[in-house]
């Protein structure tokens, strides 16, 4: 893990420390502080123009915290990269780390492989642990160079990472990342090197503020003539006046026209050498020795130069502005840094004063230094420029494993690269370490030749152990590649030429046992897993150990020996130590999982499917969500829960197709077949079954072929198809025996049992039985002999098979059937199920819950302000709300910094409470465009909205003359509105809404009201009116129906009383009489 | 049954034979065994040790009643019944006890041949008669025979006539293996007079067993007896710290088969006052 590893420098986070002279930029510092709702600013432009200086100034005066990491080379690989940034966010947010930390540690080539899993990782930390803003610096970004991944890192942390991260890039040119192709839609800021340039107004300000020099505009014209406004030659030329000052009497007026004659380069050269010349001897020569340093870090610059007294040179040079910045408090941990163009000048100095061969003894003299303190990386480049490459070569064949397996081998193999190949082969295992990379970076063919290039040399320099490392790696190329017979050849060569305590022996028999999985020779596969798992065991050798046991469960997983399965899949996990998770731990939790629903094990199923899906969703494992959905599926299914399990199916088949997997290569459509014959669905079954058998055949895959066409059998039982079933079925029975698929053996067996006590043949049946349970007993199928006895009582009862059965199953005969049977050619008509993420009912109480069986914990909301925020976007148009209306809505009187600080952890309760004791953490709320949303890839149910659309339904079909859908639409929109829109909530938003949704309930009952009227439904209409007149007492309209009502019923004294309380009302109230359509109704149903 | 893959090298990337049209046995040629030796796992030749059990003194007389009466001795019953516990327990006890716990990885007779002559104590090299040149399909009963063979002689000779038990752990793993049949007979009729054999199972082997039964050469302990008593649930209760109350419901619903009885207690004692 970087934390603990040689790639970590404390110093590379910390920011530069102001400059003693420096000029504001109020124009630029506006403009990064106007973009900051965005996710990004960019700061582009070359060396010396101030990008360093501007971004250390803005963060230094911003409210927000801010993280500084400076990037080198070693930054381009993406574990090293994402250690930097986690370990800057635990500066800011202590405990920071708890998932991405273990993550890193434990990833490996994963990181390089999945580098969005990583991003989501740290994403979906910092959502959860961070509640305030904050600003990720990367200052020279360009070091990475543009063939890394670590890109797709930062558009993942862009697109994803919400309005709490705000990254400013500084860089020399503009890298591959998305967002540098979506500047037209101004979601990012880039500062160019155009806008960096001083303007006339800022070169006078320099001066003025800096020499007390006031130029005329002749002057500031030349300079912007000369200079073009760099900062660099600005700040020379300052510097260069300063001295200038001094050294006059500070009477006569300084000519700088003078010293602006020359050319850019030739300023620079000009003046740096004019800074370098008027220091002391000493520090000439600690500046020259000192260029060679990539970073001067106050301890190693004291070690390595011990009698130039750096710790007391740098800080007072870095004082007089002697084009060094320094990073970081003072103390040992303080850093330096040249400023680029200066160091470059001191190196050519360095070169022409004492010669190229010396400065090559100098930087190996540092190489070495670098590599007795353990620093390899920052090491090589010295030897490499050294042109040291028998000793960097050296190096890498020592340390490759180090860095490969610290993830760093990117920058490995760039150094790699620059030694020549005659060089690198005289370290063979150097070649050993760069056919790794290739292999991980996916370059078979050049991996290969590298692994046959160091297995000759090894052969030649008897180097066995390395040999047999090389050999092991062609051969699992050779599995990857699916030839066989090459892998074992090359696995026994290896095999020759190590020892049982080697990690070589564990790998070979663990990539044999691999192979003989694919061979369907799961026994010897075992037992090779098994020698594998004791050689590790014997090392202990952690990594292997869980690798293998983890193999180890796939022969009896596949064979349908669950126990033996489970036996060790359980020990691939280590819930005491959280720190040694792996993403693929969600897989092993979704494996167990499967294999105690076989087992009938509910409770721990639920656990596992629950573990598997935070993990799932921790690492974004977008197909292995949708194989999760489906084993919900599955689970509710078993429980008999046939509507959970439509809606996990349902789900399960919207994630595979958004993970773009061909479910036909899955299990899905025959588990959601078995689903559909336990419903009854049995058309619907054959149909997805033939669908599956069609596509297998042509893929050639015999066992899924086999699977389907068992529960085929079972629909032909179930419609009574049962000509020639048995035979069928035997010769499927003797298929599944040969194979060692015990599992469907059983199924098979008893599915054979059936159709011959449908057909009568009650006398065949006990054979089969026999066998079912004998293979129940052998491999632990208790739970579904069970649930086979009680949904075939009758067979179970014959005598010969009823004192085969173990007592406890006996009873079950007596139990009757879990679920109804398949029987005759009963179908139940398909129901289509949508799946809901998230409900919002606001009409009434606010009610919010993702599963109604899981509702958030009770203090979920941890303030009513995020429950009425949330409430108030889920219900806007869009379901979006911009934050400036937000604020405005629900910080009305506050000032600006009480709204900083309550902002944004209301919007992180939100996030939280809406995963309040869900297993599946998503993330409902995101920013996007200034603006809050409920997140579109989630489905919703707002009962507003539903409300709205049943109105407007309720319109067209009034329109349309269409009664019927008319009534169910008032219907079905009257039985929505359970109260007042968000009743308790007296907010000035709430009430326009609420008002506004009662005038529309209104709108309803008197729609109601009427219908019911021209129904004759008296009571109806008589409810409805009423309920209308508690909104508004004075809707004489209504007051007319109701009249009318009365009449239809002959009740003149009703009417009478009616039409009495409504004068004293109007009367009362208002101060007039009924109006004149009243008064008529009233006397032409009196007549 | 899906089951996910974890090779070492890229995760999740691996083609099970279910999904690979260009893999399948023909192109699998594992290598012939005789061309390295077997490495023998420790592990699975050892007693199992287990802490905090329940003695079943009636358990252990019958099988020593067994034992004695015939060679052999067939301990049957489902996962969970404590048939290993209880046979630990007893091997461990005894003064020479040898132990085997068969895997399915040792279906195939080099496998199972290897390690169980290195059970009693021997290493890999079995003299030329017992080596078994083809693959399983063709093993001939004159290979198990004269494997048996010496392996009895070399009990005979090491023991020096005192009893010794063999406990041969999850044997129905070996039940489809077309030597298994004639192995089990053999293994029955070769048994030298101070050699006894204890065979644990979850359901009977598909061999005749009747004939070897009726000529007391074999016994058979059921699951039927195998299941706790009240009075041993009770102890068992006693140990894991539960009142007898709690023993006498737990018994009842795990109709005496330990695994569930536990897990009984476990969830009774929870729901208790």
């Amino acid at each position: 893990m970087i934390q603990e590893s040689n790639f970590f420098l404390r110093t590379k986070l910390l920011p530069p420390r102001p400059a003693s002279e420096m000029l504001g930029r109020p124009r630029l510092i506006e403009r990064l502080k106007a973009n900051l709702g965005n996710p990004v600013t960019m700061i582009a432009a070359d060396a010396g123009c101030g990008k360093t200086t501007l971004i250390a100034d803005f963060v230094r005066n911003e409210v927000r915290p801010a993280i500084w990491y400076q990037l080198d080379h070693t930054d381009a690989d993406p574990a090293v990269f994402l250690g930097y940034v986690a370990h800057g966010i635990r500066d800011l947010i202590p405990g920071f780390g708890d998932a991405i930390f273990p993550y890193l540690a434990e990833a490996g080539e994963d990181v390089v492989h999945f580098p969005e899993r990583a991003a989501d990782l740290l994403i979906n930390e910092i959502l959860r642990s961070v509640e305030e803003p904050f600003i990720l610096v990367l200052d020279d970004y360009h070091h990475i160079g543009r063939e890394t991944v670590v890109h797709k890192l930062i558009d993942r942390l862009i697109q994803y990472s919400s309005d709490l991260l705000h990254l400013i890039i500084t860089t020399r040119d503009l890298p591959p990342l998305a967002i540098t192709r979506r500047r037209t839609q101004s979601s990012a800021l880039v500062i160019s090197r155009d806008d960096l340039l001083f303007t006339d107004d800022e070169v006078r300000s320099l001066f003025r503020q800096t020499l007390d020099l006031v130029l005329n505009d002749s002057e500031v014209a030349d300079y912007r003539e000369r200079t073009h406004g760099w900062i660099t030659a600005l700040q020379l030329v300052r510097q260069m006046a300063e001295q200038k000052i001094h050294s006059s009497s500070g009477t006569t007026r300084l000519d700088i026209t003078d010293i602006l004659k020359q050319s850019e380069r030739d300023i620079f050269d000009y003046f740096a050498e004019e800074v370098f010349s008027r220091e002391p001897h000493d520090t000439r020569q600690l500046l020259l020795r000192l260029s060679l340093l990539e970073s001067l870090e106050l301890e190693s610059c004291g070690r390595l130069f011990p009698d130039m007294r750096c710790s007391a040179a740098l800080p007072e040079l870095e004082q007089k502005n002697v084009f060094l910045t320094a990073a970081g408090d003072r103390g040992l941990t303080e850093e330096y840094r040249f400023h680029p163009l200066f160091r470059n000048f001191l190196r050519r100095r360095l070169r022409s004063e004492i010669g190229q061969a010396a400065v090559a003894e100098e930087r190996n003299r540092i190489a070495e230094y670098f590599l007795e303190n353990r620093k390899w990386e920052t090491a090589l480049p010295y030897l490499l420029d050294a042109q040291n490459f028998e000793r960097a070569a050296s190096v890498i064949a020592d340390t490759g494993d180090a860095w490969i397996a610290a993830g760093a081998f990117t920058s490995l193999d760039r150094f790699a690269e620059r030694v020549p190949a005659e060089v690198l082969e005289k370290y063979p295992r150097a070649l050993l370490h760069r056919a790794e990379i290739a292999r991980l970076h996916g370059e078979i063919d050049k991996s290969t030749n590298f692994l046959n290039r160091a297995v000759n040399l090894m052969k030649g320099s008897g180097e066995s152990s390395g040999e047999a490392e090389a050999l092991h790696s062609l051969a699992s190329l050779a599995r990857v590649r699916g030839r066989y017979p090459d892998a074992y050849k090359l696995l026994e060569e290896a095999e020759q030429l190590v020892t049982p305590d080697t990690e070589t022996y564990i790998k070979i028999a663990n990539t044999r046992g691999l192979c003989l999985i694919v061979g369907g020779n799961w026994t010897e596969a075992e037992h090779q897993f098994r020698i594998a798992l004791d050689a590790a065991e014997k090392q202990s050798n952690e990594r292997y150990i869980r690798l293998v046991t983890h193999n180890l469960a796939l022969a009896p997983g596949f064979r349908g020996d669950f126990g033996e399965a489970l036996r060790w899949f359980r020990r691939i996990f280590r819930n005491d130590q959280p720190d040694k998770q792996l993403p693929q731990e969600a897989i092993g939790h979704l494996n167990v999982a499967r294999l105690h629903l076989y087992r009938g094990e509910f409770e721990e199923t639920e656990k596992h499917l629950e573990r598997s899906l935070e993990l799932c969703q921790l690492y974004n494992m977008k197909p292995l969500r949708a194989e999760i959905f489906e084993a919900y599926g599955n689970f509710y299914r078993e429980k008999v829960d046939f509507a959970h399990a439509a809606e996990y199916y349902e789900r399960a088949a919207t994630a595979y197709e958004e993970a773009g997997i061909d479910v036909s290569t899955k299990e899905f459509e025959e588990e959601r077949a078995v689903f559909y014959i336990l419903r009854g669905e049995l058309a619907r079954a054959r149909s997805s079954l033939d669908k599956l058998v069609a596509i297998r055949r042509d893929g050639g895959r015999e066992i899924g072929i086999n699977t389907v066409t068992l529960r085929l059998f079972q629909v032909d039982l179930a419609e009574g198809k049962t000509d020639g079933l048995p035979e069928k079925i035997e010769e499927l029975v003797g298929i599944f025996h040969r194979e060692n698929h015990y599992y469907y053996e059983a199924l098979a067996t008893v599915l054979l049992a059936e159709t011959l006590f449908s057909l009568g043949r009650t006398n065949e049946v006990i054979e089969p039985v026999q066998r079912a349970l004998d293979l129940s007993a052998r491999f632990d199928y208790d739970y579904w002999l069970r649930c086979e006895i009680r949904r075939s009582p009758r067979i179970f009862s014959i005598e010969e098979i009823v004192e085969r059965l173990p007592p406890d199953l006996r009873s079950e005969i007596a139990a009757g059937p879990v679920v109804s049977a398949p029987t005759g050619h009963a179908t139940a008509p398909p129901t289509s199920s949508s799946v809901t993420d998230l409900t919002i009912n606001v009409l009434g109480h606010v009610e919010t819950f993702r599963d109604p069986a899981k509702p958030f914990a009770a203090d979920a909301w941890t303030t009513r302000r995020s429950r009425d925020i949330f409430c108030y976007i889920a219900t806007s148009p869009h379901r979006r709300v911009s934050k400036d209306i937000l604020i405005d809505s629900f910080w009305p009187d506050e000032d600006i910094e009480t709204v900083e600080k309550n902002f944004h952890p209301t919007i992180s309760h939100i996030r939280k409470a809406l995963n309040s004791q869900q297993a599946f953490k998503q993330n409902f709320i995101i920013f996007r465009d200034g603006a809050y949303q409920l997140n579109s890839e989630m489905s919703y149910s707002v009962d507003t909205e539903e409300f709205e659309r049943l109105i407007a339904d309720a319109e067209n079909a009034k329109r349309e003359k269409d009664t019927p859908r008319l009534r169910e639409s008032l219907e079905a929109a009257f039985a929505l509105y359970r109260g007042d829109f968000m009743a308790g909530v007296y907010d000035d938003w709430a009430e326009e809404r609420r008002q506004f949704y009662a005038e529309q309930f209104g709108r309803v009952l008197t729609a109601l009201a009427k219908l019911a009227l021209n129904d004759k439904r008296w009571a109806g209409a008589l409810k409805y009116a009423n309920q209308v007149l508690k909104l508004d007492p004075f809707r004489e309209d209504i007051h007319r129906l109701i009249l009318k009502v009365y009449s239809s019923q002959s009740k003149p004294g009703s009417i009478k009383k009616h039409f009495e309380d409504l004068q004293i009302l109007l009367k009362h109230d208002l101060g007039v009489e009924p109006a004149v359509e009243t008064r008529k109704l009233f006397h032409e149903l009196m007549k | 049954m899906t089951i996910h893959y974890l090779p070492h090298e890229r995760p999740l990337n691996f083609k099970t034979s279910e999904n690979d049209p260009a893999s399948g046995p023909d192109f699998v040629r594992p290598m012939a065994k005789s061309a390295r030796s077997l490495p023998i796992i420790d592990e699975k030749l050892r007693i199992p040790s287990f802490e905090n059990i329940v003695t079943r003194p009636r358990l252990n007389e019958m099988l020593e009643r067994a034992t004695d009466q015939s060679g052999a001795t067939l301990v049957c019953g489902r996962a969970g019944m404590g048939k290993t516990v209880f046979a630990a327990d007893y091997a461990a006890k005894c003064q020479d006890s040898i132990w085997y716990s068969i895997e399915p990885a040792d279906y195939s007779w080099d496998t199972f041949s290897t390690y169980f002559y290195a059970a009693l104590g021997g290493d890999t090299g079995l003299d030329d008669r017992c080596e078994n040149t083809g693959g399983d399909e063709t093993l001939g009963p004159a290979v198990i025979v004269g494997f048996l063979a010496t392996c009895m002689d070399r009990l005979r000779q090491s023991a020096n006539k005192r009893p010794i038990h063999i406990v041969l752990d999850n044997i129905h793993h070996l039940y489809d293996a077309v030597w298994f049949p004639e192995f089990f007979k053999q293994l029955i009729l070769s048994l030298a007079p101070n050699v006894r054999v204890i065979m644990l199972c979850r359901s009977k082997p598909p061999v005749p067993l009747w004939r070897l039964r009726s000529k007391q050469m074999l016994q058979v302990i059921d699951e039927g007896v195998l299941g706790f008593t009240p009075s041993e649930a009770t102890r068992l209760s006693r140990l894991r710290g539960f009142p007898r109350t709690i023993a006498n419901q737990a018994h009842r619903r795990s109709s005496g088969r330990v695994s569930k009885l536990i897990e009984s207690l476990d969830e009774i004692s929870t729901f208790s006052p």
